[in-house]
């Protein structure tokens, strides 16, 4: 049983618990003296950090989301100075407003060590060549993900931003057995491989790590169908560590959260109340054990459940299961998480084009396709299509440049999206 | 094996300790790291029960031992070697070590100390040599082995060491921390609060760093070695002068 861990992801339910309080209660008493914000927080409740006795009390706290990162940015947020950061990752709140993460070098070790535990429950092995293909903009973890795989003695090709001719190349020549990547750009190898006949059993592949924030339920077993390999998930986020926060055991009942490091709640998205084990709602998330950018009831806005149920592998984190649904506005596509007024900011920097714009999002197989319909004054529609194909290429070009995901424009006619939905996720109702 | 909630313990009116929670396992050694007066040797004399606590709760092999007394705690297995060694100057080494087995000690169990004692100098053989010598007039390092040799007497499961190597030359507290690694091997748990952070986070498995009555650290003592802050204030770097 590939356990890298055992000490910890085995832990009897009470001792994780002490464990957990211990951390928390050294990461409150820091974040209390180092950081403004916190500080604050306490005042504001009229508590001390020492007041906190038990898990339950992190309730007291109010939680925290991307704006109050984002409202304390550059490094409001950070707990020990710029000179024990080793490396700082950029993001952004969803709203387009700059974030910055900072890591000590322990975050960093813990953060290897999370993803080693990862990829070792997915069975990778000495024995395994790992093929490394997450985009840096979208994944700060990629360059960790390739420490992960040397930790467990695998040798790792970390072959980022290569094109997807080469990713397949480099495939079939090394003789990959196990691919890391993006859902996404797993179906973009899919589609590859169809279009060039490349036959998948050719490849040597026997496992795809897929990582990310959210995938649909179907997504592995449509992985696991065309490529002929298993599949196992691995959940993170962004602001806390992506991959890192669960992984998937070979019993494919749910992530692990790894609870030695993270706390994890779920509320009510509107009212904020934690919900009993087992319920569907918002995760939030606590780190018990980041030095640099310590997060205190973190909204994550991801839709999820956990469950204490003990599962077959040994391990004793709870579980919990795969997102495919966020409490705000914030879409998820091919991999890119961008809140929809982010295309509107985009067609300004156009001009030309009225404020009116739609987001149609549909799943194609494994593939998000994104469409966005743009209402265009009357003076553009003229005889010569010239123009106009001008004005959708730059349109494209724009939103691409800001989101990284390459749209299908549509022009329409003035008023004509009025009454409309301005957002349409076809993803979930087709799936 | 020890794991500690909420633990609050007053001296007069000051809190020194302030919700102070902890776990050692069986087998581990574990340090606690902080500055003079953070409360590091109030947290070892609560546990051993020569401090009353005012809240928390201190659970030993399943025992809550909060509230028992010294005695009833080194009979379920906690021995402390006190800073300062804390001898009895006056007596000899043998019957230092004879004191050190009160808790057991009785007309039927006389073979029992025996062996014991037995077991603890083939652990000190030079305290063999000084069986008749008064204590007062062994070395500082003999001293503490002595001190060590004692506390070992009661066969303890879980022996609290503070301060082990205080007032000792570097070749001495090499010898001492020798020691603490056999105990180790005896498969010994051990709690111990050092002023040699370096060696004490070199030997243990695990660490806390204590300020002002409060953990603000915690993990294994790799993780604390890499950590800047520890290394700046208790491993003596990581600050330089402006124009270094």
């Amino acid at each position: 049983m590939p356990i890298l861990d055992a000490k910890h992801e085995c832990m009897s339910r009470p001792e994780l618990r002490q464990l957990q309080l211990e951390r928390l209660q050294a990461m409150l008493n820091r974040a209390a003296r180092n950081v403004t914000y916190y500080k604050e927080a306490f005042e504001r409740i009229g508590r001390l950090p020492s007041d906190f006795r038990s898990l339950d009390d992190l309730s007291l706290l109010p939680p925290i989301d991307r704006q109050t990162l984002a409202d304390n940015h550059p490094y409001g947020m950070f707990a020990v100075p710029l000179r024990e950061v080793v490396r700082l990752h950029p993001a952004h709140s969803g709203r387009g407003e700059p974030i910055v993460l900072g890591h000590t070098r322990n975050d960093v070790h813990v953060w290897t060590h999370l993803k080693a535990r990862g990829f070792a429950a997915a069975k990778i092995t000495e024995n395994d060549l790992v093929q490394v293909y997450l985009d840096h903009m979208l994944f700060p973890g990629a360059v960790v993900a390739h420490y992960g795989v040397e930790q467990l003695g695998a040798c790792v090709t970390p072959l980022f931003n290569m094109p997807i001719q080469d990713q397949v190349n480099i495939m079939i020549n090394y003789r990959t057995s196990v691919l890391v990547c993006a859902p996404t750009r797993v179906v973009h190898i899919i589609r590859y491989l169809r279009e060039n006949q490349i036959d998948p059993k050719t490849l040597f592949l026997r496992t795809v790590v897929i990582v990310g924030l959210s995938w649909s339920d179907h997504t592995p077993k449509q992985i696991e169908e065309q490529l002929q390999t298993e599949v196992y998930g691995n959940y993170g986020v962004n602001e806390i560590c992506i991959p890192g926060v669960a992984f998937e055991c070979e019993e494919k009942c749910g992530l692990h959260l790894n609870e030695d490091h993270f706390l994890a709640e779920i509320i009510d998205p509107e009212t904020g109340e934690t919900l009993p084990s087992g319920e569907r709602g918002e995760l939030v998330l606590t780190t018990l054990t980041k030095e640099a950018f310590p997060l205190i009831r973190f909204r994550t806005g991801d839709i999820t459940a956990l469950t204490e149920e003990p599962c077959a592998c040994g391990r004793t984190f709870l579980r919990m299961e795969t997102v495919n649904r966020r409490v705000d506005n914030l879409l998820v596509v091919e991999g890119v998480e961008f809140l929809p007024s982010e295309v509107g900011v985009a067609l300004k920097r156009v001009g030309r084009v009225s404020a009116d714009y739609r987001l149609i999002i549909q799943r194609e197989g494994l593939q998000d396709r994104l469409e966005v319909e743009v209402e265009i004054p009357p003076s553009l529609f003229t005889d010569t299509m010239g123009p106009l194909e001008e004005l959708r290429e730059r349109i494209e070009e724009e939103i691409f440049e800001r989101l990284r995901i390459k749209p299908i424009i549509k022009l329409v006619e003035p008023k004509s999206l009025e009454g409309k939905e301005p957002v349409v996720d076809l993803r979930n109702t087709n799936s | 094996m020890l794991r500690i909630t909420n633990l609050v313990t007053s001296i007069g009116r000051v809190e020194i300790l302030k919700g102070i929670s902890l776990h050692v396992g069986e087998g581990e050694i574990v340090t606690l790291i902080g500055a003079n007066g953070a409360g590091k040797s109030t947290l070892l004399n609560t546990i051993a029960g020569l401090l009353p606590s005012r809240e928390g709760q201190i659970q030993f092999d399943g025992h809550n031992i909060a509230r028992l007394s010294p005695v009833k705690i080194v009979r379920l297995g906690i021995a402390l070697v006190p800073e300062g060694r804390q001898l009895f100057s006056s007596m000899s080494v043998e019957e230092n070590l004879i004191l050190g087995a009160y808790t057991m000690y009785s007309r039927s169990a006389k073979e029992v100390v025996t062996e014991q004692m037995e077991s603890v100098l083939e652990l000190f053989p030079i305290l063999r040599n000084r069986a008749h010598q008064l204590a007062g007039t062994l070395s500082g390092g003999e001293q503490q082995m002595l001190a060590i040799a004692r506390a070992l007497m009661s066969n303890p499961k879980l022996i609290l060491l503070d301060e082990p190597s205080m007032g000792l030359a570097p070749k001495i507290v090499d010898e001492i921390f020798q020691t603490m690694a056999v105990l180790r091997e005896r498969n010994l748990t051990v709690a111990l609060i050092e002023q040699n952070a370096r060696m004490a986070l070199d030997l243990a498995d695990r660490g806390y760093v204590i300020e002002t009555g409060q953990i603000v650290m915690e993990g294994d003592c790799d993780d604390l070695k890499r950590n800047r802050e520890v290394e700046r204030a208790y491993l003596g770097k990581g600050y330089k002068e402006i124009w270094e």
